[in-house]
């Protein structure tokens, strides 16, 4: 009888350890509560802007950064003045306090992301972000640990695309993507680090 | 007996199952935040963009720079090609060579930062204006069309009346791809206006340019 409840035990707990403590669980799906009921699914959806209208700084720096509050008055000084929903962005902009945006994506402190290095390879926001133009609130669709980084720098192939759909979140690979990526790996001569350094450092 | 006793375990898995299932599931959207089981060094006492900080008084851990700091690259050495102006007077055309991958550039920042006001004729009946009735300038109507160059690259620089400044998003250089694309959308053809090391064509302000501009002067 113990010897039952012990094999299930052994079991059970490897595939709790398995379910519970993976990132898979602990950390997608993440979606705060945001200041702002802002919406992705309208703007950069809906009204179809480019990400980098916004996220201006990502092809240029490693971080993307949300964007100040005039970025959104560049629009909103013109529509919406009456809106109750968009209160505390002209309070933002009247006061010089900035939104306090909560943060969905992070890496811990100890490893590096560039985000202009990838973009200037071909990799789409949507292989790391999901489909963001179809999230009224941005969620955390990927793990962001160390192995997911890794599973695609050891065969970015799949992930590769033109330069013209960087920003398009609803792009899907097609049939000949295996060919094509491995086309467009040779012709930009990618090489993505697996050394400790590179996101170490 | 033992069969009793298979069945009781078998109930106390199923429950602590469904007791787990409580948990949640993977993926499934959650407000808390991430935890992460072996938290060591995943938070150092050092600032990041756009974080927070106890140490500054605004409570930002990104200073503003005082005002009247230029960045590095960014100090106007070259005016012409930094400011479309030369003393008062605006560039009639294009300060950077115009070859098809500057016009290929053009084109796609202008769809970025242009279109959703100005569509991607230049009409000035964009998303906005298909929204919320919000109507931005003709940008191929005759007055744009004969505008030095040089004063369509302050509006994109400085902004003007209800345009916002787009300096802070826009490097310099593909400001001039802007232009370029903007003077193509205007029937121009901006490869005969590139000015690198010819003569710096320059009109004062409001003054109808010559030489490279007339090719495209509107029906
Ligand atoms: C109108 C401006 C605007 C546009 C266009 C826009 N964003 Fe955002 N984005 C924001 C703001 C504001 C936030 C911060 C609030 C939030 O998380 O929703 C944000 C947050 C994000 C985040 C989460 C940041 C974090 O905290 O981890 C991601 C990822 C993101 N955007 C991706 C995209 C992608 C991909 C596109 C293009 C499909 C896009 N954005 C278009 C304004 C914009
Ligand atoms: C390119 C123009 C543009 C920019 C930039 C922009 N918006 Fe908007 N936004 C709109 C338009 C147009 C609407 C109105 C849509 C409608 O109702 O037809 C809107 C609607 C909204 C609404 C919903 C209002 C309501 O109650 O229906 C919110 C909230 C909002 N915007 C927040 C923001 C924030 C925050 C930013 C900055 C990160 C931003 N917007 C940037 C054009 C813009
Ligand atoms: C190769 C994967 C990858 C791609 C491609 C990617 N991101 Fe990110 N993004 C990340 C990671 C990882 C973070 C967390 C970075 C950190 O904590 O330093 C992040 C963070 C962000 C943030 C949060 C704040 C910040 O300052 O960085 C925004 C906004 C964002 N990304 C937008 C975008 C947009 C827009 C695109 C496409 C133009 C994009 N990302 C493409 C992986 C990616
Ligand atoms: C979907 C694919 C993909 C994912 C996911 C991804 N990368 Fe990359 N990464 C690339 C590619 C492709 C390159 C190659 C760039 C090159 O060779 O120019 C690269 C290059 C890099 C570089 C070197 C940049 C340089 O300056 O050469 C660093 C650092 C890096 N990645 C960090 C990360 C980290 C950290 C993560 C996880 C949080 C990550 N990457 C996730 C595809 C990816
Ligand atoms: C492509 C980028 C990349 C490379 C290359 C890389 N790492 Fe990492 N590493 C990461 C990221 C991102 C994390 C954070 C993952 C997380 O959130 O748990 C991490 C986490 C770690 C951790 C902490 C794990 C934990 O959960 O506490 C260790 C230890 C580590 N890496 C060691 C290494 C060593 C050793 C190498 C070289 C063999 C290496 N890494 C190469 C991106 C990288
Ligand atoms: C948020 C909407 C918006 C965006 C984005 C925008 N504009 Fe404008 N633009 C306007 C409005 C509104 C006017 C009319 C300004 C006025 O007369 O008060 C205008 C006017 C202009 C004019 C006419 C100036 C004059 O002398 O009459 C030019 C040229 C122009 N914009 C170029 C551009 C270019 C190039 C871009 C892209 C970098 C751009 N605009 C982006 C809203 C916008």
């Amino acid at each position: 009888m113990i010897g039952a409840v012990a094999a299930a035990g052994a079991l059970i707990a490897p595939a709790i350890v398995w379910y519970f403590f993976s990132p898979e669980f602990t950390d997608v799906g993440y979606q705060p509560k945001q200041p702002v009921a802002y919406s992705h699914a309208l703007h950069a959806g809906e009204m179809n802007l480019d990400c980098r209208y916004c996220h201006a700084n990502v092809e240029r720096s490693s971080v993307a950064s949300v964007p100040p509050t005039q970025t959104c008055m560049n629009c909103h000084q013109l529509v919406g003045q009456d809106r109750p929903t968009l209160e505390p962005v002209r309070a933002s902009a009247a006061s010089g306090e900035p939104i306090r945006w909560v943060r969905v994506h992070e890496v811990p402190d100890y490893a590096f992301f560039p985000h202009d290095a990838h973009l200037a390879a071909g990799v789409g926001c949507s292989s790391c972000h999901g489909d963001v133009a179809s999230m009224e609130v941005v969620r955390l669709e990927e793990t962001l640990s160390m192995g997911w980084c890794l599973d695609c720098h050891r065969d970015p192939a799949p992930h590769l695309r033109p330069f013209d759909e960087l920003t398009n979140t609803r792009w899907q690979p097609g049939e000949d993507q295996a060919e094509i990526g491995a086309a467009l790996l040779a012709e930009r001569g990618l090489a993505p680090p697996e050394e400790c350094g590179a996101c170490h450092r | 007996m033992r069969t009793r006793r298979t069945l009781q375990v078998g109930r106390d898995l199923l429950m602590l199952a469904l007791l787990l299932s409580l948990a949640g599931c993977r993926g499934c959207p959650k407000s808390s935040p991430p935890i992460h089981l072996n938290p060591n060094m995943d938070n150092q006492p050092k600032l990041r963009a756009q974080s927070a900080s106890d140490f500054f008084a605004d409570g930002a851990a990104m200073r503003t720079p005082v005002a009247g700091t230029v960045a590095r690259g960014a100090l106007p050495v070259d005016d012409l090609f930094q400011t479309g102006r030369e003393g008062e007077g605006y560039v009639v055309g294009i300060p950077t060579p115009v070859d098809a991958e500057l016009l290929a550039r053009g084109a796609d920042r202008y769809a970025i930062y242009c279109a959703p006001c100005h569509a991607d004729s230049g009409n000035g009946k964009g998303m906005l204006f298909q929204r919320a009735q919000i109507e931005s300038a003709d940008l191929v109507e005759p007055r744009l069309v004969d505008m030095p160059s040089g004063q369509i690259f302050e509006t994109i620089s400085q902004g003007l009346g209800l345009m916002p400044a787009y300096d802070y998003a826009i490097p310099v250089a593909d400001r001039w791809a802007i232009v370029a694309h903007v003077r193509m959308l205007q029937g121009s053809d901006p490869t005969t206006m590139s000015v690198p090391n010819g003569p710096r064509v320059v009109a004062a302000e409001g003054e109808s340019p010559n030489g490279a501009d007339e090719q495209g002067a509107a029906p």
